[in-house]
């Protein structure tokens, strides 16, 4: 679809309000154009000592009226156009992001966050621009030009317009040129801030280095330079803008010195009277607006075209993800894998060379707990991932109470999973808001519970306002621990019976991580959990515990299984080899709390 | 940081628009010319009207027609409407790039306070919030020398010379267009008074709209697992309905108050002077108001609403501005770090650590008590796990963060002893994440030291980086990309390497610098630091154990404290010993092939 399909789809929907704000527009430049006209009329009258008493006083009351009725149409259209074009901002948001929410992982590879970021906010902007100023500015420009003309042709004299429009045509052309160079202009001074914020940005964050190497002066010497980029750029564009005036400016002084000329040999002659002459200087200030318009309306189609050309194809993006299931509900029962092969897609949407799973087979039953470990990048996140269908196999099956995944409809799938991911992702809400992400009716004693569950209680109430801190990127900021708990109590309150942790307990420690394992073993009733975790003391209890390196399963068995492990070589399996690993670790650290290191760590404890 | 109060107390506002006014100073002759070559425009641009009523008045009405008088008359009309508009407009220009130089130079003195502020500055400090200071709020500030220069400036000019003009044509005429003044000031008042509520409101439903578009972008996968996606959409439109609401009181406010109600003062003015003109004629006076001056008049009060209405608008941006340089003001006001300008010189290079405690904050102490000697030209080794304290005592040799007096010295005197340059000359660093610029491979050695060629290559060769850099393309000519974006972690490691090498430092430290680099650019550097054993005093932190194997001393920290020390077999030879228990988890984590 094209810029001008949307706008006109738009203006077609609300054709009152456009049809209702052209008229008045109409209404206005007539008005406008009838005003200069009394004015002459009226200073002929005081010239000719014809008008005087109640008849002067009637004109200054036509003068008046006219000036409150066009003061009152400004005022409707605009509320009309603009309130209507802003409609349309709104309207492509929500409809942006409703297109967001329905993408998958596949889509936001390929897409970095600011960039659709300034879709939402920018060329949304500009788009309700082209339909609202725009449109409006080339109707009215149009519109004041064809009446002016006519008036100044028809109405006074055709010679005198003749030849008092000359210049006009030059102030158009430098309109034109001047929003074409002022817009060009802009978008390098842009660019130059854009460069100096670079620096700025990557000096401050790697200060540590700048300082021990002593190069602060170089530093601040490629920052004077990048100022002077900014500064030079930043006067060119002030340059273009300024230039508007003299645009206008010498435009007008020619026009108003040939219409005094020639207006006044035709005066002398008695073809034309001072009044006349009077009202066609105030026409001459009318025709501005119609030139600056022309040139305006064409930089505002264009942005708008550009901005429409990056909106479009993401509102038209064909989904990433596959929701054609039928099952509205999930049975809980035994989860199978079998031979799931996966590759994540490269840049040009081609599986990758190395895949992240080569042939893993699994199975749960249901109520039952599996630990999954690995070093990193050996396939534990994706695998969970390719459970809660995120991304699709490649080859392989998926399989749950006995009924494929992919035969679920993505809500019921999402209503039995609960997954806490790596990264835990707290909104900008109150703590229990952000726990009861997923049943936002709970109650507060449910909330508490779960909370209570995840170990995060004592801590959530020691906030300022307990469990309504607002949190997130605007709230009180949490620990790295207390983030993965409220995240693993978010899980816990959905009450799913699949629970997924990825890595959730590493930022816990040892003697909270094993509370909140114990209080998932007691309150589980028939849930089945995966586990994923680097931390092994995590996974040792679980029913059976499965090592995942380069996308294959090669180690499987309980904790004490594993530990027995013999490779067909005679050295111990990977489990066992990170156990004593992690033990050694253990014993060095030793069981007193660490005293940061860095200033960040210290920042960072509360 | 205090900066982020809403609203800075009139003090603030005070001291804020100081800044502003020194750092236009040095401009203050150009910015005086410029003025004198605006009032002279503006009277120009006022001269236009008054020969167009010569005209009528003289000629037209009396009809003289004296053609020589006429034609003067109007090219002279001609001339000045020309003349003032190309004054003005290089003038405005000229006072553009005076707002834009006041802007640099604010900036200047931004950027190179920051880089002065103490380390702990840093820790505190939120570098986003911190780059904004130095860009985003000296851009706000651009806006107000702009406004103020550019517009606000010329305005009042320009409204004061109709004015004046006015008053010369007919000064009783003057007094009521004068009456446009307040009126304007009335209306804009008013308006800024009813929209202020609502453009705040809108400002803010603005940036909860991008917060929410920003935050619901990250976190989409949590969101879709919780299953909240419906949810959230309709969370979003209801902030974007709150927002087109908000928008459209602004809207009505706007259309109510502002260009509608403006242009409508202009059309009542125009009926009061045709009025005042009519009745000065039935009394008589018709002859003291000649035609000419309805048609001047008719002409200036379009030139005295515009200049009006550009003012009083620029009175609530001038309002952010105001408060983003009282927060770069405040920022200015933080102390920087006492720069060190003492005449001790490094020479052998020997460090001392004498009873060293240290901590980040008060009451949770990271190094407790350390004592160390370090003679000229040895190689120490220091190892410990995260969080023993290695880490921080290269901070405090870097002089990062002050210690005590006396704790650390170098060839016996106090570190703050030393003056600053000499310092980093003589100190230098290969940190873990080799900071490269986007320049040639020669310029990231030098970094704009004074070194010839030779200097350069030895320092290479030294660093063993000389092999690699000669296969590129272009050799030491060769750019290096932002970040060194072409080259293997190893290899930048070896350019930094060769820059730390090629000041001729008289001690070396080290911090990781061989935690991400594959294990043959490791033994270059270990060859590297061979070499330089017994001419530079080398201190190493060293996360894999095997770069520090061969040092003359290892140091074993643990907890903010020396557990251990002593040479590679002596340390090994300690059952059950913190360095034994190192190496042996690394040989288990070698053999597992880097879990």
């Amino acid at each position: 679809m094209t810029l001008a399909r949307l706008i006109g789809g738009f203006v077609l929907r609300h054709r009152r309000a456009y049809a209702a704000s052209g008229a008045m527009l109409a209404v206005i430049a007539v008005l406008g154009v009838w005003l200069p006209r009394q004015v002459g009329h009226m200073v002929d009258g005081l010239v000719a000592q014809t008008l005087g008493g109640a008849a002067l006083w009637r004109e200054i009351g036509w003068l008046l009226a006219a000036g409150a009725v066009i003061y009152g149409l400004r005022v409707a259209w605009r509320l009309q156009l603009y309130g209507t074009a802003y409609q349309l901002g709104v309207e492509l948001r929500v409809r942006l992001y409703q297109r967001l929410v329905q993408q998958g992982p596949r889509f936001y590879q390929t897409r970095r966050t600011g960039d659709l970021m300034a879709l939402a906010t920018n060329d949304v902007d500009a788009v309700e621009l082209a339909a609202g100023e725009a449109l409006l500015a080339g109707f009215d420009g149009t519109l004041t030009l064809v009446l002016v003309v006519a008036t100044m042709t028809l109405g006074v004299d055709w010679r005198l317009a003749l030849v008092v429009l000359l210049p006009f045509p030059a102030m158009a052309l430098s309109f034109w040129w001047i929003s074409r160079h002022l817009h060009a202009a802009s978008r390098q001074a842009l660019d130059a801030f854009g460069a100096l914020n670079d620096q700025v940005q990557e000096t401050l964050s790697g200060v540590r280095t700048l300082r021990a190497l002593g190069l602060e002066a170089r530093s601040a010497a490629q920052f004077a330079r990048l100022a002077g980029d900014a500064s030079a750029h930043g006067l060119r564009a002030q340059r273009w803008e300024a230039a508007y005036e003299p645009a206008v400016g010498l435009t007008l002084s020619a026009a108003s010195v040939l219409s005094l000329g020639f207006g006044g040999w035709l005066v002398w002659r008695g073809e034309m009277t001072v009044g006349q002459l009077t009202s066609f200087g105030l026409y001459l200030g009318q025709l501005i607006w119609p030139m600056f318009a022309a040139g305006w309306v064409l930089s505002l189609v264009e942005r708008g075209r550009a901005a429409w050309a990056r909106l479009a194809p993401v509102l038209d993006a064909p989904l990433t993800v596959d929701d054609h299931g039928h099952l509205a509900r999930v049975v809980p029962g035994t989860l199978q894998a079998e031979g799931l092969h996966f590759a994540y897609p490269g840049a040009d949407g081609t599986p990758a060379a190395t895949p992240a799973l080569a042939g893993v087979g699994l199975q749960l039953a249901a109520g039952q707990t599996l630990g999954l470990v690995g070093p990193t990048g050996s396939g534990k996140s994706t695998l969970l991932k390719l459970l809660q269908r995120q991304w699709a196999p490649q080859q392989g099956r998926l399989a749950w109470g006995g009924h494929a995944l992919a035969d679920h409809t993505l809500a019921a799938l999402r209503a039995g999973i609960a997954w806490v991911p790596q990264e835990p992702f707290l909104f900008s809400a109150s703590v229990a808001e952000n726990i009861a992400l997923a049943r936002p009716d709970a109650s507060r004693a449910e909330i508490e519970a779960a909370a209570r569950d995840a170990a995060v209680h004592d801590d959530i109430r020691r906030l300022p306002q307990g469990y309504d801190t607002p949190v997130g990127e605007r709230g009180v900021t949490l620990s790295g621990g207390q983030r993965q708990r409220v995240a693993i109590a978010r899980a816990l309150l959905a009450d799913a019976p699949l629970l997924l942790l990825d890595d959730a307990l590493s930022a816990v420690d040892t003697g909270t991580a094993a509370r909140i394992l114990a209080s998932l073993r007691a309150h589980r009733q028939g849930r089945s959990v995966v586990l994923v975790s680097h931390r092994l003391a995590t996974v040792m209890d679980a029913d059976q515990i499965a090592v995942l390196r380069q996308g294959r399963i090669t180690e499987r068995g309980s904790h004490a299984e594993l530990l027995a492990l013999r490779l067909p070589d005679g050295h111990a399996g990977w489990y066992a080899t990170q156990w004593r690993v992690q033990q050694i670790e253990r014993t060095l650290l030793g069981d007193e709390p660490d005293a940061p290191d860095t200033p960040d760590e210290a920042a960072a404890t509360p | 940081m205090s900066a982020d109060k809403p609203t800075p107390d009139a003090g603030e506002r005070r001291d804020a628009l100081a800044l502003l006014a020194r750092c236009a100073r040095p401009d203050a002759r150009v910015l005086r010319g410029a003025l004198a070559w605006l009032v002279l425009a503006a009277g120009l641009e006022a001269l236009g009207p008054v020969l167009g009523k010569a005209f009528i008045d003289r000629h037209l009405l009396p009809r003289h027609g004296e053609l020589g008088a006429i034609a003067g008359l109007l090219g002279g009309a001609l001339l000045a409407g020309w003349l003032a508009n190309a004054l003005r407009y290089v003038q405005l220009v000229r006072l553009a790039g005076v707002a834009m130089r006041s802007v640099q130079r604010l900036r200047e003195q931004v950027y190179g306070h920051v880089l002065r502020l103490p380390m702990a500055f840093f820790d505190r400090a939120i570098t986003g919030q911190l780059v904004s200071r130095v860009t985003n709020d000296t851009e706000a500030v651009k806006a107000l020398y702009v406004q103020l220069l550019f517009v606000m400036l010329d305005s009042v000019i320009m409204l004061v010379t109709m004015m004046v003009t006015m008053a010369l044509l007919n000064w009783r005429l003057m007094l009521i267009v004068a009456l446009l003044v307040p009126a304007v000031f009335a209306i804009v008042w008013l308006y800024q008074r009813l929209s202020a509520p609502a453009v705040a409101r809108t400002r803010a439903l603005r940036s909860e709209i991008n917060a929410q578009a920003a935050e619901s972008i990250a976190g989409m996968a949590v969101i879709q697992a919780a299953g909240a996606g419906t949810r959230f959409a309709q969370r979003f439109a209801d902030t974007n309905r709150a927002h087109f609401d908000s928008r459209r009181a602004e809207l009505r406010a706007n259309a109510w108050l502002l260009r509608p109600a403006l242009d409508f003062l202009n059309v009542a003015m125009l009926a009061a002077v045709i009025a005042i003109f009519g009745l000065r004629g039935h009394g008589g006076a018709l002859d003291a108001l000649e035609v000419g001056v309805l048609y001047a008049f008719v002409a200036y009060i379009a030139r005295v609403v515009e200049p009006l209405i550009q003012i009083t608008m620029q009175f609530s941006q001038l309002q952010q501005a105001v408060v983003a340089a009282a927060r770069v003001n405040t920022l200015l006001h933080e102390a920087a770090a006492p720069v060190a300008t003492g005449a001790g010189r490094i020479g052998a290079g020997a460090i001392t650590v004498r009873d060293l405690h240290f901590g980040y904050r008060p009451g949770r102490p990271v190094l407790h008590g350390l004592d160390l000697d370090v003679a000229p030209g040895q190689f120490v080794g220091i190892v410990g796990h995260t969080g023993s304290g290695k880490s921080t005592l290269l901070s405090l040799l870097l002089r990062f963060y002050p210690s005590v007096d006396g704790a650390l010295a170098i060839d016996g005197q106090p570190l703050a002893a030393i003056a600053d340059a000499h310092f980093r000359a003589a100190v230098g660093l290969v940190p873990q994440e080799p900071f490269l610029l986007a320049a040639s491979a020669r310029d990231n050695i030098a970094m704009g030291r004074p070194l010839d060629d030779a200097a350069i290559e030895a320092a290479a060769r030294a660093a063993h980086a000389h092999d690699f850099i000669g296969r590129l393309e272009r050799g030491y000519d060769t750019p290096l990309g932002e970040g060194g974006a072409r080259l293997s972690v190893g290899e930048k490691q070896l350019i930094a390497m060769a820059r730390a090498l090629a000041g001729q430092p008289r001690i070396l430290l080290l911090d990781e610098a061989t935690a991400h680099i594959d294990s043959e650019t490791e033994a270059r550097v270990q060859q590297a630091l061979g070499a330089l054993r017994g001419r530079t005093t080398v201190l190493a932190i060293a996360h894999r154990l095997s770069t520090i194997r061969d040092a003359d001393l290892i140091v074993v920290l643990d907890h903010g404290r020396i557990a251990e020390r002593g040479g590679h077999a002596e340390l090994m030879a300690i059952d059950g010993g913190l360095y034994q228990r190192l190496v042996q988890l690394q040989q288990l984590e070698d053999d597992d092939g880097g879990a």
